[in-house]
């Protein structure tokens, strides 16, 4: 086990570098530097040399490139160029507000996905299935952005159970954190929820299918016994594959989700950060979100084996 | 999952989804596809929805009771009445002209974005499954970079290289979508490789061109079908997020996603400026994802979808 | 030609481009100011929670370009160099007073009894600091601001005194020195910005909030009221009204113009705006004037009478003001006897295009228009030109670019033929005018025109306000006949606060100043 994952840890490196080297180049193809932003209309073009040369922008590309590497690979990812922050820490913490809103969202997806995924591949065609494969159908079409905006009338402006917008850090109050929290939760996690209960009805319906379910039940046992014990063990593994991709993306940020709800987690950071050019924790984001998402997928692979021991690696 | 982050990510989800496990299907007859898939009661549904927009979009000059772009100051911001069924914009424009013209940006976007994404992606994914090697590595490692530089970063730097407007949406989002469909087609590829009938085409001397395109690519052709359908879905719902980040199709074009968040400003003085492009956006992708899910089950036996 | 509201900061940070946002004015018996309960005395103490629509803001290097969102956070921290009391006249701030013969040669007597927030004495070195800091070439200066000092000497005789000789005569010197925020740049730790302004820095956690306390020892007596307040960053226009309409804010910088008329039915809610006669923003449409077709001042003024600014009103839910100069109708420099576009008037706009050569019927020639997203209202306005040019068989094609495009394309590779976008000038006539009409190096504007120029150097040469007057009144007259730019419409903006709010004052540079904010119980 451990040298297949230590093999794919080393495959990661190349992708990383890949994925850095593309945001150097197309963020640089991007009209309008930092350097002219901060100076505003009809900058002197010495001023703009000495600042340019200041933020290291005036040298060669790969040099650039190799500087922030070697800086990266020793963990100073630079520092932002609008709050003068270092990146490194400034990205960790937005991860950790951006890792709250993707747990509670999966947390809220799989309470409400699960349950209605099996309820539905166990009362196949009946009239719960039909209604649960309808509201998934619609939780699964509506764009997530328009539910927000719709939640927020409702829970909010309307009924005024929950606040519309914000956030307050855990460790300052638990309590108004979680208010914050409920309702980016739902909008994120509703679809997520319906995601789910797709795919597990879908793998559920095709292990009860199979011949050691009708050894199971010719062997008298119970039906519940057979869908914990041996349908919902099987079904699990694509279940696990798409919820820990979904953790993946999740863990990126969601851009328009976060900017709705005042959320300010890693999504909103990159954004506000392009569109004023600041490099450094615009690549710092990306690096986050790749790793992230490459790890997901690793997790996802070693589930895999470890709940079907049939796929080991050779 | 549908805000444009997650969408992107859906469907390169599906793409890893349907990726390791796809095998080639015996080849079928159209028709055959086709009867089997108006069968299932939800495609039939999910094909009548898109059958309307399709018409909707074509003959969206004939349908549409007024020009969809004719600014009008006298009728501004009217609720739904006899003239104007579902009001007026804040130029006094025709809402449901827009909503059905705005059918045709939807399909252009979604056609033209999976186009880009599918023949690139069958390319990538063909050579590198057919020659395997250092080509197959090293196109499947910019594949990985691709799909995990974050969708939604890769959008947003594409647009703000191009520059926002429907074409350059179309080609931001062609670009996201490559990976996904480079790594069924290779999946594809892969299996069908090791068939005899291409063994056999190889020991009668048929050319690697040939070969791809007569004996493999006609084999990998039903798992490109489904995930182009669902490609379709979550391509408009992109559309229209990036058009709700300004970045997507350009006014006085009639476009959904732009009608949903100018309309969301005024709410209190016609309602259904924005529910209305919600819900066309909504209906459309709620038809292409019943019509992906019939031809999934039919095509692909393996996934039955709820 | 500057463009004050769009330097550093792209709009689309906000996200949903929602930012920035004007309101147009009138809507008659509905709008309450702050000041509606003028009587109460003012109470000390509570705290206020604001909202800044932005997705972050860019920092506190107040020698940097800002935008109305740095504005607001830094007047919290900073004092400016000098001040614009509520109806627009220079006061003093951290220069209290100052003696100038010529324009040229200033003389400013720094306030006494000031400290920074870290207990250190004012002193007139750092102002000389902050002055070479602007004049360092890899600070990051704003363009305007080294506009206001560059090429002068200035000198600190003793602590007390600072000396500046401009390297030409500026009337307009005071009026630059209010978006002059101070800091002290010798020992300055931008992550704890510190300022002799009415509340201290607490905290700046990026996309979430600033936090302020109040500064016990402001030089104002009695000031501020407020013991806290928080700026929380909130990018979407419409949770932020939300935010405000359920009580989680107390105040919100900028209210979209479609929501103004619900906001001013809701009697826990009352709006913000500047006095009329004092309001500063507008639309403003360039013409490349040095190529075919926009060269003829006869098409111009063909543009001019076309475009429909009642109707453009109408667009903007009938909140606004008709405006073709960019002069406000307050200012002592209005000049009511220049040509006024106010009236659409077709027939005259045809007959030009007669005049200029185009057939009546046809296609006169087709051209593109870019503009960015500084207001909400920008599409409508663009729309509304393009339909309206029609009639006089101009055919124009939109172009919405980011801001970085924009400025990229129409300012620095002067790549447009017609460009829309959004001043917000400084109250001084010179900087009105300036805006519109002057070709500095690197402008977009790129017409030139002697007799403008002349009289233009004249209204800043002599501190005489009659002279002044009558330079500018020259101005508005070549300059409205010529028209190489064209006002579309005044866009005064809108902010909001829940009902108990008093004295919460918007600067005509749009942005809320809280010095003299209090909350009645």
């Amino acid at each position: 086990m451990a040298p297949y994952i230590l093999r794919r840890l080393i495959q990661m490196i190349p992708v990383l570098l890949l994925v850095l080297a593309l945001v150097f180049v197309i963020f640089r193809m991007i009209p309008g530097d930092p350097a002219q932003l901060m100076l505003g209309a009809n900058p002197d073009p010495e001023a703009l040399d000495a600042l340019r040369t200041k933020l290291g922008m005036n040298k060669p590309l790969p040099v650039q490139f190799f500087e922030w590497l070697q800086n990266a690979l020793r963990g100073d990812l630079g520092t932002s160029r609008i709050s003068d922050q270092p990146v490194a820490p400034l990205l960790a913490q937005k991860f950790l507000i951006t890792l709250e809103l993707a747990i509670a969202a999966l947390f809220i997806g799989c309470l409400i996905g699960i349950p209605a995924g099996i309820i539905s591949a166990v009362r196949r065609d009946s009239w719960t299935d039909f209604v649960t494969r309808i509201v998934g159908l619609v939780g699964f079409s509506i764009p997530n952005y328009w539910l927000g905006v719709l939640i927020v009338i409702v829970f909010s402006v309307r009924f005024g159970w929950l606040p519309p917008a914000g956030y307050v850090s855990p460790t300052e109050d638990l309590g108004k954190n979680l208010r914050y929290l409920i309702l980016p939760a739902i909008t994120m996690g509703l679809p997520i929820a319906a995601e789910q209960m797709r795919f597990l009805r879908a793998s559920m319906l095709d292990v009860l299918q199979q011949d050691y379910m009708r050894t199971a039940r010719a062997k008298g046992l119970g039906q519940s016994t057979i869908i914990i014990r041996h349908a919902l063990k099987n079904a699990f593994i694509p279940f696990l594959t798409i919820t820990g991709l979904q953790l993946g993306y999740l863990l990126g940020g969601s851009v328009v989700i976060e900017q709705i709800f005042s959320w300010p987690g890693l999504g909103w950071l990159t954004y506000q950060s392009i569109t004023v050019r600041d490099y450094t924790v615009v690549q710092g984001a990306v690096l986050v979100g790749a790793t992230v998402f490459l790890i997901a997928n690793l997790l996802v692979d070693l589930g895999y084996i470890y709940l079907d021991p049939r796929i080991r690696p050779k | 999952m549908s805000s444009i982050d997650s969408d992107l990510q859906r469907t390169i989800q599906l793409g890893e989804q349907l990726d390791p496990a796809t095998q080639p299907l015996p080849p079928k007859r159209r028709f055959d596809t086709f009867r089997k898939l108006m069968v299932q009661k939800a495609s039939l549904v999910g094909f009548v929805i898109c059958a309307v927009f399709i018409v909707l979009a074509i003959f969206a000059p004939i349908i549409a009771p007024y020009d969809p772009i004719k600014i009008d100051p006298v009728v501004i911001l009217q609720p739904p009445s006899s003239q104007h069924w579902l009001g007026t914009d804040e130029l006094g424009r025709d809402v449901l002209s827009r909503l059905i013209f705005g059918a045709r940006v939807s399909l252009l976007v979604s056609i033209v974005a999976v186009s880009i994404a599918l023949v690139v992606g069958v390319v990538v994914g063909m050579v590198s499954g057919y020659f395997g090697g250092k080509v197959e590595s090293i196109a499947m490692r910019c594949m990985d970079a691709f799909s995990a530089f974050p969708a939604i970063l890769l959008a947003l730097a594409i647009l703000s290289v191009l520059g926002p407007g429907i074409r350059n949406a179309m080609i931001a989002i062609g670009v996201v979508y490559i990976p996904a469909f480079a790594r069924i087609m290779r999946g594809s590829v892969l299996g069908v490789k090791q068939t005899e009938y291409v063994q056999a085409a190889r020991a009668a001397g048929a050319g690697d061109l040939y070969i791809m395109r007569r004996s493999i690519f006609p084999n990998c052709v039903s798992p490109l079908i489904v995930h182009a359908s669902l490609a379709f879905a979550s391509a408009i719902i992109v559309e229209a997020a990036l058009s709700f980040l300004g970045l997507g199709t350009q006014p006085p074009t009639p476009s959904w996603g732009a009608m949903l968040n100018e309309g969301r400003q005024f709410a209190i003085q016609n309602v259904w400026y924005s529910i209305s492009a919600g819900v066309a956006i909504f209906l459309a992708v709620l038809g292409l994802n019943l019509l992906g899910d019939g031809l999934r089950d039919v095509l692909d036996p393996r996934f039955r979808s709820a | 030609m500057t463009y004050p509201q769009m330097t550093r900061r792209a709009v689309l940070a906000s996200g949903g481009t929602l930012a920035g946002v004007a309101a147009l004015g009138s809507l008659g018996g509905g709008i309450r100011t702050t000041r509606a309960a003028q009587d109460d005395a003012p109470v000390a103490g509570g705290s206020l929670t604001s909202t800044l629509n932005v997705g972050d803001i860019s920092g506190f290097l107040t020698w940097q370009a800002s935008t109305g969102s740095d504005s607001a956070a830094w007047t919290a921290i900073f004092d400016t160099l000098v001040e614009y009391d509520q109806d627009y006249n220079i006061t003093g701030g951290i220069f209290e007073s100052w003696t100038s013969d010529d324009a040229q040669t200033w003389t400013f007597a720094v306030r006494q009894g000031v400290t920074w927030h870290d207990g250190v004495p004012l002193v007139a070195q750092d102002v000389i600091d902050y002055f070479e800091t602007i004049m360092a070439p890899d600070s990051g200066a704003g363009s305007e601001k080294v506009a206001t000092i560059d090429g002068a000497t200035y000198e600190a005789p003793d602590d007390a005194t600072v000396v500046l000789t401009l390297a030409a005569p500026n009337a307009a010197l005071l009026d630059d020195f209010s978006s002059h925020w101070l800091s002290r740049t010798r020992d300055l730790d931008p992550a704890h910005p510190i300022g002799t302004g009415p509340f201290t820095f607490v905290e700046w956690e990026r996309n979430l909030h600033i936090e302020y306390a109040k500064n016990p020892t402001y030089w104002k007596p009695g000031l501020p009221y407020l013991d806290a307040l928080t700026l929380r960053l909130v990018p979407d226009q419409d949770q932020a009204i939300n935010l405000l309409t359920t009580g989680e804010v107390d105040a919100i910088a900028s209210v979209d113009f479609p929501k103004v008329q619900s906001l001013s039915s809701n009697a826990s809610v009352q709006l913000i705006q500047v006095p009329e006669q004092y309001r500063l923003a507008y639309h403003y449409l360039l013409t490349r004037t040095d190529t075919a077709p926009w060269d003829n001042a006869l098409v111009r003024q063909a543009l001019n009478h076309a475009v429909d600014r009642e109707g453009m009103l109408a667009a903007t839910l009938g909140n606004g003001s008709v405006r073709s100069n960019p002069v406000a109708t307050g200012s002592w420099a209005f000049n009511p006897d220049a040509p006024s576009y106010n009236q659409r008037d077709l027939e005259t706009a045809k007959q030009l295009m007669a005049e200029a050569g185009y057939a009546e019927g046809e296609t006169a020639f087709s051209t593109t228009l870019k503009y960015w997203r500084e207001w909400s209202q920008m599409p409508q306005i663009a729309q509304i030109v393009q339909a309206n040019l029609a009639e006089i068989g101009i055919e124009v094609e939109l172009q919405l670019l980011e801001i970085g495009q924009w400025v990229d394309a129409v300012q620095n590779d002067l790549d447009y033929e017609m460009a829309l976008t959004a001043l917000v000038p400084r109250w001084d006539p010179s900087d009105q005018l300036g805006n519109a009409y002057k070709t500095d190096d690197g402008a977009a504007l790129l017409w030139n025109n002697p007799d403008f120029d002349a009289a233009f150097a004249a209204g800043v040469a002599t501190a005489e306000q009659e002279q002044r007057q009558a330079a500018y009144f020259d101005c508005q007259q070549i300059a409205l006949s010529e028209c190489p730019g064209t006002v579309l419409n005044e866009a005064p903006i809108f902010s909001a606060a829940a009902a108990n709010v008093r004295d919460l004052r918007l600067h005509n540079r749009s942005f809320l100043v809280y010095t003299e904010c209090w909350i009645a119980s």
